[in-house]
């Protein structure tokens, strides 16, 4: 093995860790959850066979990077840019594992998540389910730490409309949020 | 991994600013900045969330501060996990050599016990190809009729002695000798001369 090379279980442990969250991110990008496995697969494969992590300051950002870099060449090289279709995103399978069962309300969310504009959807990703900072988000995207912040709350507001259900419905969930 | 220390008050300080905001706009204080710099901000606010999309990136800065972050809302979006990608190709490789080494296990236990099963089919008395000699007693060796369990049971009881029914067993009288005209196939078989 070489010496330089981060050990294969290692990269394992991380995969399992935040492999959730960057499989979210790579769907967020594509729409399809299957090359967005495709993406996250070929990110370990390639780290675990001959990858350093160790030059990474931020292994969890990193991951990120690669995973993202991943999805674009690959839509690169395909020549394709599919937009994320809101239908499809919805009849796909699931993104999340919903609380109490309320399978309604995940679908609601992914409906939500595919309509929003893909900027704010990568924002409110990476910060809601991959638990990284404005400023980690910024460096990744390449953007100011205020943009994104500015993108997250848009994309919030956003969600919290489209997920609110309609008058007279059942009671919205976080109904005090607001004060 | 834990957030460090500047990048969380820089968190936080996004989240606290708007909450700021939010009281000025309560208590009626106009924000100069929003009605000096950019007298349309909230129209372009407005514009942003009625079609979803950044119609001027370069502005997110300046309406970054005009909502507070929904916590609860966020809390309740963390309620929704992400679904976990299925386990990784190279987990199985991992493994490849363990199994390979149980598969070179068996593949040896089967050549062994085939090699045993041969071993053991060559050796065994009853295979092994009588010699010339014994052609002549052939026709002896073949019984008329074979020891059953009853036919022991009918020499035990017939039998004088234990000893000499044993003897028959071992030694069966020979079969009546046939007539002169008439002679045994193996007998006329085991006098040819074989060259070997």
């Amino acid at each position: 093995m070489h010496p330089d090379r981060t050990d294969a279980a290692e990269i394992e442990s991380l995969y399992r860790q935040h492999g959730a969250a960057l499989l979210l991110f790579a769907a967020a990008i594509t729409g399809e959850r299957s090359r967005a496995q495709d993406a996250l697969h070929h990110v370990f494969l390639k780290l675990i066979e001959n990858g350093n992590l160790d030059h990474a300051l931020d292994k969890k950002a990193y991951l990120f990077a690669c995973v993202r870099n991943a999805v674009l060449n690959e839509a690169k090289v395909l020549n394709r840019h599919t937009p994320l279709d809101p239908d499809s995103a919805v009849f796909t399978s699931a993104w999340f594992t919903p609380p109490d069962r309320d399978y309604a309300a995940e679908h609601a969310l992914r409906h939500a998540l595919s309509i929003l504009p893909r900027e704010q959807r990568l924002v409110i990703v990476l910060h809601v389910w991959g638990e990284l900072t404005f400023a980690q988000i910024a460096d990744l995207l390449e953007i100011s730490a205020n943009t994104a912040a500015s993108r997250y709350r848009y994309a919030l507001a956003r969600l919290r409309e489209a997920m609110l259900p309609a008058p007279n419905d059942k009671e919205d969930p976080c109904a005090n949020s607001r004060g | 991994m834990p957030i460090p220390e500047d990048e969380r008050l820089s968190d936080e300080r996004m989240k606290g600013q708007p909450m700021k905001d939010q009281r000025m706009k309560d208590e009626g204080i106009k924000d100069q900045r929003l009605n000096v710099d950019r007298p349309n901000n909230e129209r372009v606010v407005h514009e942003r969330l009625d079609h979803g999309q950044i119609a001027d990136p370069s502005a997110d800065h300046l309406v970054s501060n005009a909502q507070p972050i929904d916590e609860k809302f966020e809390a309740h979006l963390k309620h929704f996990r992400p679904v976990d990608p299925p386990p990784l190709p190279v987990e199985r490789r991992v493994h490849a050599p363990q199994r390979w080494f149980v598969l070179a296990a068996w593949a040896a236990a089967a050549a062994a016990v085939v090699a045993v099963a041969v071993v053991g089919f060559h050796a065994r008395p009853g295979r092994i190809a009588p010699p010339v000699e014994t052609f002549a007693v052939v026709d002896q060796l073949v019984k008329p009729q074979s020891l059953t369990i009853r036919s022991a049971n009918a020499l035990l009881a017939r039998a004088p002695s234990f000893k000499e029914a044993i003897d028959q067993m071992a030694f069966p009288p020979k079969p009546a000798p046939l007539p002169a005209d008439k002679h045994s196939a193996l007998a006329e078989l085991s006098k040819e001369k074989i060259k070997l």
